[in-house]
């Protein structure tokens, strides 16, 4: 029944992506987002595109888990889209009919939300398809470690991060059971209206919960009996190291966030 | 009137890289009144057999019949499920209610029962599973002990008084007193409604002792099906997919390498009857 839900979307591979520190990935992930903010010209939009692109070449990640990733947005894009054609009124008019009327300003501004939306989707998407949840949960944590003077606890945060991308699958093979043994003891989870329905699940709840909890606790058990006491003083057995390529990496990508920001200018 | 594997295949997470066929065009038959016991190695499609069998899975190919409905059909699938009681590996992880008395309610009402109708075979199924209504009805099924949470949890599908009764490993992970309370509930239940049994155990005495027929799996293939007399002659066979035999042939095959012209046995009852007699000669 759930097993259709694919969680963390990495693709497995050995490209010069896949191996770039995800510090820096995520870096230049903010970077990138923040040029497809600021870009407003159609031929600029192109030039971020063609980089997505050879990003994802480089990376070989396969066309069409991009596109898996790109395709719930499709009915946020058509909102997005519509909403934008209808409601700005700027330039001069395109087409009018009755108390619809679009505009030459509307129209480019449908099109750079659509593409803004695509750009920063299809990016974020390349880190994650390139990086494994650990690595970026790691790499989360490291950029973050700054904050701790602040009292941020970004140990914990990468921590909590980790064990529930850990449990995700577990959580929902086990609710894939019990779901099953219910329905075999004459469960109805398809019929009813909606308040019916929310009672029909409490017998699949309930033991999830009380599993869960169960779970929690040994785990914690586990960690504690390995002696295990927070960030403090703790080494790590992958110590994240930036390498040559990192530096490449950062020079080609802020170099061209930077020409092209020049050439709006 | 039985259950009828026909062909039946299943493949997990059909047409992606990782797909394989876990059950593979099996045959089998279960009839009513009989008893099977299940064997095979760990991932040898025991579980997804037991499922399909239940109607919780549909077959990439073949067809499950039970008592002719065909579980591949909605309609037939809903008329089927009430003859067909399953019982997971760990049942008392599905147990939710307040008190026992109404998690074991919680099948029987789904089938529509009359409220008296309910409580008589609550109360005749908690009897049978040794947890007497009086005493453990009202208490909550999270303050029982491991081995009557799983009798909670076997009352539940019993008190749905099912035609067939399927059984993933029900002894797991039980104390020795805990596995015989459920072995004789199986048995005595059996006896006493005539309900056919499907038992899937890694314990091959159990098996020995109270299954009439024994299928084999492996590789998600059905091996051998026959009665235990048979599967157990079978030793280099067995040995092979990683299954040992029953430590009453065991001891009867060490007997008989030492020069005592023991007969082909495979249970205890046996066993202990045969020497008791050859002793009685000496
Ligand atoms: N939910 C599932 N998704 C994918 N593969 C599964 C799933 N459940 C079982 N399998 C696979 O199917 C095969 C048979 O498993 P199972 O029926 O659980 O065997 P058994 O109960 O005999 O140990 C195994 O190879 C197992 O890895
Ligand atoms: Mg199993």
């Amino acid at each position: 029944m759930f097993k259709d839900i694919t969680l963390g979307q990495y693709f497995p591979g050995n490209s010069p992506i896949h191996r770039l520190d995800p510090r820096t990935k995520l870096l230049l992930m903010i970077a990138y987002i923040a040029a497809v903010f600021l870009v407003q010209d159609m031929w600029l939009f192109l030039a971020v595109g063609a980089f997505a692109v050879g990003v994802t070449l480089l990376a070989r990640v396969p066309a069409s888990y991009l596109w898996r990733s790109l395709k719930p947005l499709r009915l946020i894009l058509l909102f997005m889209f519509v909403l934008n054609l209808l409601m700005i009124q700027t330039g001069d008019t395109l087409f009018h009919w009755g108390f619809l009327r679009i505009t030459e300003g509307g129209l480019r501004q449908a099109f750079y939300i659509s593409f803004r939306l695509i750009l920063l989707v299809g990016g974020t998407s390349l880190v994650t398809l390139t990086t494994t949840p650990i690595a970026l949960t790691d790499g989360l944590e490291r950029l973050l470690s700054p904050l701790a003077v602040f009292r941020f606890p970004a140990h914990e945060l990468a921590m909590i991060m980790t064990i529930a991308l850990r449990f995700i699958p577990t959580l929902l093979e086990e609710a894939d059971k019990i779901m099953k043994a219910q329905l075999s003891r004459g469960a109805d989870l398809e019929s009813g209206n909606i308040f019916q329905r929310a009672k029909a699940m409490v017998p699949i709840l309930v033991p999830l919960f009380i599993s869960s909890f169960r779970r929690a606790d040994e785990l914690a058990m586990a960690m504690e009996s390995r002696c295990y006491h927070g960030s403090e003083g703790r080494t790590r057995m992958h110590v994240l190291r930036f390498s040559r390529r990192d530096g490449l990496a950062a020079a080609v990508t802020l170099g061209l966030i930077a020409l092209i920001l020049l050439a709006q200018a | 009137m039985a259950i009828q594997l026909q062909n039946v295949t299943y493949i997990y997470m059909e047409g992606s890289v990782l797909s394989q066929a876990a059950v593979s065009d099996i045959r089998l038959e279960i009839q009513e009144g009989d008893f099977l016991g299940m064997i095979g190695h760990t991932g040898s499609g025991k579980s997804t057999l037991v499922q399909l069998m239940g109607g919780l899975l549909q077959p990439t190919g073949g067809r499950v019949l039970v008592d002719g409905l065909d579980l591949g059909d909605k309609k037939q699938r809903k008329a089927a499920r009430p003859r067909v009681g399953l019982v997971f590996q760990y049942p008392e992880y599905q147990l939710f209610e307040e008190t026992v008395a109404k998690d074991v309610a919680y099948g029987p009402h789904n089938l529509g029962l009359a409220p008296e109708e309910v409580e008589a075979r609550v109360r005749r199924a908690m009897e049978l599973v040794g947890l007497p209504y009086d005493r453990f009805g009202e208490k909550s099924p999270f303050a029982l002990s491991g081995g009557e949470k799983r009798r909670a949890a076997l009352a539940g599908v019993i008190a749905m008084e099912p035609r067939y009764l399927i059984l993933d490993e029900p002894m797991a992970g039980l104390d020795p007193m805990g596995r015989k309370a459920i072995l004789e509930t199986i048995a005595g239940l059996r006896q006493e409604t005539g309900c056919a049994v499907v038992m899937v155990s890694h314990s091959m005495e159990d098996v020995a002792q109270y299954a009439q027929r024994i299928a084999v799996l492996h590789q998600g293939r059905l091996v051998k099906a026959g009665a235990p007399g048979e599967i157990f002659q079978e030793e280099a066979l067995l040995r092979s997919l990683g299954l040992e035999l029953p430590v009453p042939c065991r001891l009867a095959a060490a007997l008989r390498a030492r020069g005592m012209d023991v007969p082909p046995v495979y249970t205890e009852e046996a066993l202990a009857a045969f020497l008791l007699e050859r002793g009685k000669h000496v």
